[in-house]
């Protein structure tokens, strides 16, 4: 959450719009409680209640009572086990001081050597 | 010469006291000498991660040799004395960790605005698996020792045949009956076992809470992800080994007195006396008196191993902090400023 702090539902809306899209959330995985990111935004519960409502019915996010409000299929960029592995391997290259221009050279590189066996 | 000398050590630290075989064990384990705890290399919450390492283990320690020293310094007249002495060790543990956490609660938060969406994360995100699996197994065996011993116990009438430490006589069901009704051992029985299994709920219950309020706790936006996970997984691992100290130590605790209590024997010998002559001998056991021995000396070995874990937390935490100390002067305060993680 850089930039400007998001006061209303419509700013809180597009903030989480951004999240899912840019794959910063996957697929499946679980979101805040309206609770939690009300706090971590600075606003009444019931606005962010009103940007979950918003995600829920443009079909962003899903709300069921047993498995809590999770990013709904399709709706970000990958899975869940994309972003998860994603993330890993960010700590993995931050922690052995790895630059992400050399992180992404590397995925591609990689990427290329499995895309190039696949066939054989 | 030697003898005495022995003797007199045997009486300063009987066996049954955790810290006698607890230092052996403790001297025994820097065959490996390797640190088993790591701390963050920055961030606030290191200093109170060095407190609970350092002082938390000794305090669960102290906890656990004092409450082992009452056990045998004292005649359980009751037949349900040391209903608290078992979960002590474990009860200090749920302390420390829940103390530390609410230390590192007071670790201001970034500001509304300045947190980094994350998805809402599982409270085993930063915990290892392994330790996990230890750390499920070891409570699973503590859990289903108190309620087998809770459900083998019975009132005995006030008159009826009583063998093994005969407290004195109460009318909760703190006996076992013994050879199917032939008579009643103490040492059984809710009296006995319930604060273990309520310590050990309590003890599950912080477990859980502590490391999903860790895992979900916001984080700076621009925080490294890479420094938040290892402060993270460090956190958890710390927690982990205080929380699992306490458990083995009072795990060996209640097997010590469950197998102590479970190996009363009732016999009437056949003693040879020379080569054509002997007395009768016949024995009468208890109902698990082939796993009573096994089970009281495994009980030894638990809760002294229990305590030189956390004696070894305890020098490792302290080693840690040292080098952390170290890296610390070795590095240009410019580059330390930039290194790492922020909260």
């Amino acid at each position: 959450m850089t930039g400007t702090t998001p006061s209303s539902a419509d700013e809180i809306d597009a903030l989480f719009r951004g999240a899912i899209r840019s794959g910063q959330l996957g697929d499946g995985e679980r979101l805040p409680t309206v609770r939690q990111s009300a706090r971590d935004v600075g606003v009444a519960q019931a606005t962010a209640a009103k940007a979950y409502k918003t995600l829920e019915r443009d079909g962003l996010i899903v709300t069921r009572t047993a498995a809590g409000t999770r990013v709904a299929p399709g709706a970000s960029r990958a899975p869940q086990a994309v972003i998860e592995h994603a993330r890993a391997l960010a700590e993995a290259s931050e922690g052995a001081l790895v630059s992400l221009e050399d992180t992404i050279a590397i995925l591609r590189a990689v990427w290329r050597t499995e895309a190039t066996q696949l066939p054989v | 010469m030697l003898f005495p000398l022995v003797h007199a050590i045997q009486d300063l630290l009987p066996l049954e006291v955790a810290i006698t075989i607890g230092l052996i064990l403790f001297a025994l384990s820097w065959v490996r000498p390797r640190r088993i705890v790591s701390l963050p290399q920055s961030g606030r919450r290191t200093a109170t991660l060095v407190w609970a390492g350092v002082a938390g283990s000794l305090l669960v320690v102290v906890v656990a040799t004092m409450v082992s020293a009452i056990a045998v310094s004292r005649f359980d007249a009751s037949g349900f004395d040391g209903w608290w002495r078992r979960s002590a060790p474990l009860f200090a543990a749920m302390l420390v960790v829940a103390a530390t956490t609410s230390a590192l609660r007071r670790i201001p938060l970034p500001a509304p605005g300045e947190r980094m969406i994350v998805p809402r994360r599982p409270w085993h995100a930063f915990a290892s698996r392994t330790l996990l699996w230890i750390s499920g197994i070891t409570p699973t065996l503590l859990a289903l020792t108190a309620v087998w011993q809770i459900a083998i116990a019975t009132t005995a009438p006030k008159d009826g045949p009583f063998f093994g430490n005969v407290p004195d006589y109460t009318a909760l069901p703190i006996y076992m009956s013994f050879n199917s009704g032939y008579g009643y051992l103490s040492g059984a029985g809710w009296p006995n076992h319930l604060a273990t299994l309520v310590a050990l709920a309590l003890a599950c219950a912080v477990f859980f809470a502590v490391l999903h309020t860790d895992s979900n706790r916001p984080l700076f936006a621009r925080s490294t992800a890479s420094s938040v996970r290892s402060e993270r997984e460090l956190t958890a691992r710390l927690f982990t080994f205080i929380l699992l100290g306490g458990l083995i130590t009072t795990l060996g605790a209640v097997w010590m007195h469950t197998g102590s209590s479970g190996q009363a024997l009732v016999g009437l010998d056949e003693k040879w006396v020379s080569g054509d002559q002997s007395s009768p001998r016949i024995f009468v056991a208890g109902g698990y008196d082939a796993n009573a021995r096994p089970m009281n000396l495994l009980g030894y070995a638990l809760q002294a191993g229990g305590v030189a874990f956390l004696l070894r937390v305890s020098v490792d935490t302290a080693r840690a902090a040292l080098a952390t100390r170290r890296s610390h002067a070795a590095t240009p305060e410019h580059e330390a400023s930039t290194v790492g993680s922020r909260r």
